[in-house]
């Protein structure tokens, strides 16, 4: 078993395999070898390490994606489907799905950086800049001249 | 109130706020702190438009405006990740024009995203699926040097001419002689890595010496019904062919095929579906055989008419695939043929694939007299591992079943020995002319393993439900939990209740059951018929039955 300390001091203990889906985690483990000491998570903190350690739970016995798998990733096309568990895991409110994003960026878990990703661009694909803007709380801070350029780029971009 | 301000009250209110903005402070902060410093920048902004239009204003509101952007969630993330989510957006998306109005789009959204899209994004502008003229240039030159994505079709591709030399993915596709000129194409593309080529059955491409046969970088051809002459040296170093009706008039044509697979140790997927070889013998002609190692999906479907048996006589026997590689073959069959017959004759060919040996989840359908369809899947990612299809052609002998399914599901045992086969889907989308029940019979009896069973759509349904009732001298299916209906006929809901009680109440001193593992859930199709309520209700005294589409 493994201890994880969250960055509001709370503690977690999980299953090695469970874990070690983290390639930051399981790159510790192997540094400090077997030990009792608890592993530090400055940047997550309990809400989110315990959905993050739901979706290791869950794809605990999943291949690990290998280095030739990461490289063959640039080569290949890229889709936004997720898997239909994935799908009902990811439904959280915006505000942890980009702590998720995070946490899965700085834990170095490829699939969930990945599904995170996935469905914040499902979230803006098919919508017009306004409507994306709207989504993510975002305002228009263009200047009049890159306003009047975009207009043009825009005009062809518009339909639907 | 916009009148009470004076120009010296609003410089001096601007210089304040642009101190504020200067200052900054952190607005990735969390918590109390950074809703007050928001709520200062909505009210600093509040105040700002309400002042005369004047060029400082608009620009220190636009500069509040981005520090307000600051709050927004998504804007927590690394600039690489924002990255990241623009390829997903634009490179998912397959419909014609839309990955180039997602880039679009993207880049209008805030100055921040701009930058991202523009400055640090190439590949979000290299998809020139038809675009207006005057947008080309932009696309050029926010795309930099990064291979590019284009559709050579109609007049509009004359504007991408000069840049062949970046062509990354390219498709083909010209149908009217008005348009651009294949001989265009007899010039080298460096760049090229997959190409999509449809130009109809036109004979002069036999004469086309395509992109100078230079395209080193050339991985994946996909080419619809367009003759290119197998000695084109484009057909080098693929890791992907892809050919649809096409005829091959050359002599020898498989050997020519299977030289192009030699000059492509790297394989790794190969789909031939309806080619024809108008000068093929009609038997085997020897030859070595080709290794494809690193070969994952061979998709094989055969025509009818002259060349109907290409794949299984003259491809087949002569390759040799891995145990991982996913194996879909289509092909036309005589009515007395079954599933072997879709095999090669070397005995090692799909029988002792390793990957073949796992498969749990059997899929087999019916839809008419004709057409049967056998899927296996591992669940492992819910990989399927083979598809194997039949489509009979013909008439009957006397002697034949007019009924395609009891000969397929018969064969399947002596074809597919599959020995962890846990789960099997039967469906049938037409009457039977004929009674499946043994068939079926002697299927159950192959796969004692079966633990879950779905029946769906036309069956002589108190026959088949019949073979479940546990008998002191029938036990089929012994580990059956779980039994999925959707009948397309009323069910007999006697024979029902008999099944579920002989598999979970037998008879005090009954041994039958002995070795037979109760049955616990049976579900019904919501969108077929239902069963009553009565005899939903007395099936719920044994087991779970519940409704659940399938």
């Amino acid at each position: 078993m493994v201890n994880l300390v969250t960055s509001d001091n709370e503690s977690f203990t999980v299953e090695k395999a469970v874990a070690s889906r983290s390639v930051l985690i399981k790159n510790m483990l192997e540094d400090v070898g077997e030990s009792d000491q608890p592993i530090p998570l400055p940047n997550v903190t309990a809400s989110v390490l315990k959905k993050v350690l739901e979706y290791c739970d869950h794809h605990k016995n999943e291949p690990m994606p290998t280095s030739e798998d990461l490289a063959a990733e640039d080569t290949r096309k890229r889709t936004t489907d997720i898997g239909e568990w994935d799908q009902k895991f990811i439904q959280v409110d915006q505000e942890m799905l980009f702590e998720i994003i995070l946490a899965a960026n700085y834990l170095d878990i490829k699939p969930l950086l990945d599904v995170g990703c996935k469905t914040v661009a499902n979230m803006i694909k098919g919508k017009t800049p306004e409507e994306i803007r709207k989504l993510f709380n975002i305002v228009n801070d263009f200047t009049p001249e890159e306003e009047a350029q975009i207009k043009k780029e825009n005009e062809w971009a518009e339909d639907r | 109130m916009a009148s009470t301000i004076t120009p010296k009250l609003l410089e001096n209110l601007l210089s304040s706020f642009r101190y504020e903005l200067a200052c900054g402070g952190d607005t990735h902060t969390a918590g109390s702190s950074a809703s007050l410093a928001r709520t200062d920048l909505d009210r600093e902004l509040e105040v700002i438009q309400r002042t005369p239009d004047s060029v400082a204003a608009h620009e220190l509101a636009r500069q509040i405006r981005s520090r307000l952007n600051q709050f927004s969630l998504l804007h927590r993330l690394p600039t690489e990740l924002i990255s990241t989510i623009f390829h997903f957006v634009v490179e998912s998306d397959t419909l014609e024009g839309w990955p180039a109005k997602h880039a679009v789009r993207i880049s209008s959204v805030s100055r921040l995203w701009r930058e991202i899209a523009t400055e640090t994004c190439a590949t979000l502008w290299t998809r020139l699926d038809p675009l207006p003229s005057r947008l080309l240039d932009l696309f050029l030159s926010r795309s930099g040097t990064a291979p590019l994505a284009i559709a050579y079709e109609g007049s509009y591709s004359r504007n991408m001419l000069p840049y062949i030399h970046r062509w990354g993915i390219c498709r083909v596709q010209l149908y009217t002689s008005e348009e651009p000129p294949l001989q265009e194409l007899s010039v080298p593309a460096p760049q090229l890595e997959v190409l999509r080529f449809d130009v109809g059955p036109r004979e002069s491409i036999s004469y086309l010496n395509l992109f100078c046969g230079v395209t080193p970088r050339l991985r994946e051809i996909y080419i619809d019904f367009s003759h290119i002459p197998m000695s084109c040296p484009i057909f080098r170093g693929l890791t992907g062919l892809h050919l649809y009706c096409i005829a091959y008039r050359e002599p020898n044509p498989i050997d020519q095929l299977l030289g192009i697979l030699e000059l492509c140790p790297l394989m790794k997927s190969i789909s031939f579906t309806c080619l024809v070889f108008p000068t093929l013998p009609i038997a085997p002609m020897p030859g070595p055989l080709i290794t494809l190692r690193y070969l994952q999906n061979l998709d094989l479907e055969e025509g009818r008419g002259q060349s109907r048996q290409w794949a299984r006589t003259h491809f087949l026997p002569r390759i040799i695939v891995p145990n991982s590689c996913t194996l879909d073959i289509g092909a036309s069959v005589r009515w007395g043929d079954d599933l072997r017959h879709l095999l090669p004759q070397r005995s090692d060919f799909l029988p002792n694939l390793s990957d073949i040996q796992p498969v749990r989840v059997l899929d087999v359908s019916c839809w008419g007299e004709r057409s049967s369809c056998v899927r296996g899947k591992t669940f492992v990612s819910d990989r399927v591992a083979f598809v194997l299809s039949l489509e009979r052609f013909g008439e009957p002998d006397g002697n034949d079943d007019r009924n395609a399914f009891p000969r397929t599901i018969s064969s399947i045992g002596r074809a597919l020995p599959l020995p962890l086969l846990e789960e099997v889907a039967l469906s049938q989308s037409r009457p039977c002319d004929s009674d499946p029940t043994s068939a079926l019979k002697s299927f159950f009896r192959i796969y004692p393993s079966l633990r879950i069973v779905r029946l769906r759509g036309h069956w002589p349904w108190s026959s088949i439900l019949d073979l479940f009732v546990v008998t002191p001298t029938r036990q089929l299916c012994p580990l059956l939990q779980d039994l999925w209906l959707a009948p397309d006929e009323p069910l007999d809901g006697k024979v029902l209740l008999e099944v579920v009680k002989s598999r979970t109440a037998p008879e005090v001193d009954s041994p039958h059951l002995c070795g037979v593992a109760p049955l616990q859930h049976v579900y019904f199709d919501p969108n077929h018929e239902r069963p009553s309520s009565s005899v939903r209700a007395a099936l719920r005294t044994y087991v779970t039955a519940s409704f659940k589409a399938f």
